[in-house]
């Protein structure tokens, strides 16, 4: 049987990684001052994630001049909003196949205390 | 000492949990509507006199102008906004949500007049509105979206005991505006505070 852990995607399951994708999947696109502010995290670090996901396809980068500053947009693409709901269904999946895995080992612990009472 | 299996289940729960929280902030943000909502009571008062000088069935022109003069200065709205608070959020929920309301109340209001229900051609426009408020809110989570479809709903059955015919869509369309216009300063008030 495959652990359901196999099928998290390493260029998606990351904390500032996924936080990013989940940030952008309800919205058009976002700023990358917005995005540093809302996951708590710095330039560089930011700027490092950005770039992984977008080497996966799964963000679209635009750097444009507004007024005299730049300003980075980010948008999720296709293929990152399949990216999450799949990192989403396979992390649901490892919460279940592990409380499943403790219900067993519990019964597994009763009936045996039951054996052992009757023996 | 915790087993592996419990750790990786926290792991999973945690992160799981995060996300919740980041889809609930983007449910947040489409959940502002406060600008729509008083372009919509404005839409609203206007008919209130309308209804009265011109046939309730002759309303269509005015809906259609007012709902593409609206339907721009909300997607500017949220544009302007989107660039001061660098998130720009979904824009086309909102707009086929309030084209395909439109259209619905129209069809309802002319179905009413086809068959001769007084009813439909006069509550009808008014309670398919309620009833995408109704589903908007359970979508976006909103309370208060949740509380403007169940009032229409009041609003639309005291209406009818009050007035009747033209009267009656004049007297739901000023009561739907002063409840919109009310909904809409709630909101701003409300985001206002937690800005």
């Amino acid at each position: 049987m495959i652990h359901p852990s196999e099928q998290l995607d390493d260029d998606v399951h990351q904390r500032v990684r996924l936080g990013i994708l989940a940030l952008l999947n309800n919205v058009t696109r976002a700023d990358f001052a917005h995005l540093k502010s809302t996951l708590n995290t710095s330039d560089g670090n930011l700027g490092r994630h950005l770039r992984v996901l977008e080497d996966a396809g799964f963000v679209d980068i635009t750097k444009v001049v507004d007024g005299r500053r730049p300003r980075t947009w980010v948008k999720i693409t296709r293929e990152g909003r399949t990216a999450l709901r799949r990192e989403i269904e396979a992390l649901k999946e490892i919460v279940a196949f592990v409380e499943g895995e403790s219900d067993r080992v519990r019964q597994t612990g009763r009936s045996l205390a039951r054996d052992s009472s009757t023996a | 000492m915790l087993h592996p299996t419990h750790v990786e289940r926290a792991s999973a729960r945690e992160e799981l949990d995060a996300l919740t929280r980041l889809h609930a902030e983007g449910r947040r943000r489409m959940a502002s509507m406060w600008f729509p909502l008083t372009v919509f009571g404005i839409i609203y008062l206007g008919v209130a006199p309308l209804a009265l000088l011109i046939h309730r069935n002759h309303l269509a022109p005015y809906f259609a102008l007012c709902l593409g003069i609206g339907s721009i200065l909300t997607a500017r709205h949220y544009r302007l906004r989107g660039d001061v608070e660098g998130v720009h959020t979904r824009v086309l929920p909102w707009l086929l949500t309030s084209i395909i309301m439109t259209v619905g109340g129209g069809v309802a209001s002319f179905t009413g007049f086809i068959i001769g229900s007084e009813f439909l051609d006069t509550a009808g426009p008014f309670l398919v509105v309620a009833s995408f408020f109704l589903a908007f809110a359970l979508i976006v989570h909103s309370r208060l979206l949740l509380a403007d479809a169940c009032a229409m709903v009041v609003l639309c059955m005291v209406s009818g005991w009050i007035a009747r015919g033209d009267g009656r869509v004049a007297l739901q369309a000023a009561l739907y505006g002063v409840l919109l216009l009310g909904s809409a300063w709630v909101q701003r008030t409300a985001e206002r505070r937690t800005a």
